[in-house]
């Protein structure tokens, strides 16, 4: 589909506005701390892997061995405990407010959810 | 931060404020002007506004109920479960307003993709409201 050059601008200013509120930056700035440790940055790449993995073969059918899923958790938990993963977590969790709000803002101007229309 | 940063900061963060309220608007205006969310807002009003769709569709949710709470013959609501809602399907109505539908949803998703390229975060992922609060 293309997209009118008046519609494609319009998105590429409101993305640029919501680039630059406080939420966003400091999301941005937590992902590069994160993204900066080698080693923590490889293991939650490791566990989004290893998630995507399990859950493929669950939906598959396959039943998952107690010993996956524990290696699983382990996993999980020493990343979302780690400072840096958890500082970049509610740096997202106050985006996805401002986010909602702008979202919000749209629907009012649509009259239909803007979210729903957009989702993936 | 010192008190000068702070208040520069307040008063940047309030400037971006009223530029999302005007990025809005003028994403709006032009999401609304564009055929795809004008057939879509039109093929939903013509089912709304549809006797028929209505009847067969409140026929549906009333086998839904009662499959849904055990009530009456299973198999045969079911089976009337099952026909009429092929039935609704088949409607020329209904299947304008899936098309309709599907076609808003690409432009939306293209918008939302140019939307999250710029800013840097996927916009629609990250605005839905969670189930849980």
């Amino acid at each position: 589909m293309s997209l009118s050059k008046g519609i494609r601008e319009a998105a590429q200013s409101f993305g640029a506005v919501l680039k630059e509120t406080d939420p966003v930056q400091q999301y941005l700035q937590a992902q590069n701390v994160l993204e900066a440790d080698v080693e923590i940055y490889t293991k939650e790449q490791h566990m989004q892997a290893m998630y995507t993995d399990l859950a493929t073969r669950q939906k598959a059918g396959e039943s998952l061995s107690r010993a996956e899923v524990d290696k699983f958790n382990a996993l999980r938990k020493e990343v979302v405990d780690h400072p840096l993963v958890a500082a970049r977590d509610n740096a997202l969790s106050d985006v996805k407010l401002i986010f909602a709000d702008a979202a919000n803002l749209i629907s009012e101007e649509l009259g239909e959810d803007y979210t729903t229309l957009a989702a993936s | 931060m010192s008190n000068q940063n702070f208040i520069l900061n307040q008063v940047q963060q309030s400037a971006i404020q009223k530029n999302i309220g005007t990025s809005v608007q003028i994403l709006g205006k032009h999401l609304r002007e564009t055929p795809e969310f004008q057939a879509y807002i039109a093929a939903r009003l013509a089912v709304n506004e549809d006797i028929t769709v209505q009847h067969l569709y409140q026929e549906i949710q009333q086998h839904q109920f009662a499959l849904q709470w055990g009530q009456g013959d299973f198999e045969e609501h079911q089976e009337a479960f099952r026909r009429l809602s092929t039935e609704f399907e088949m409607l020329p109505l209904i299947q304008d307003y899936r098309k309709a539908m599907e076609e808003a949803h690409i432009l939306f998703v293209n918008v939302d993709e140019i939307i999250s390229k710029t800013a840097q975060v996927p916009f629609a992922a990250n605005a839905k409201k969670s189930c849980c609060g």
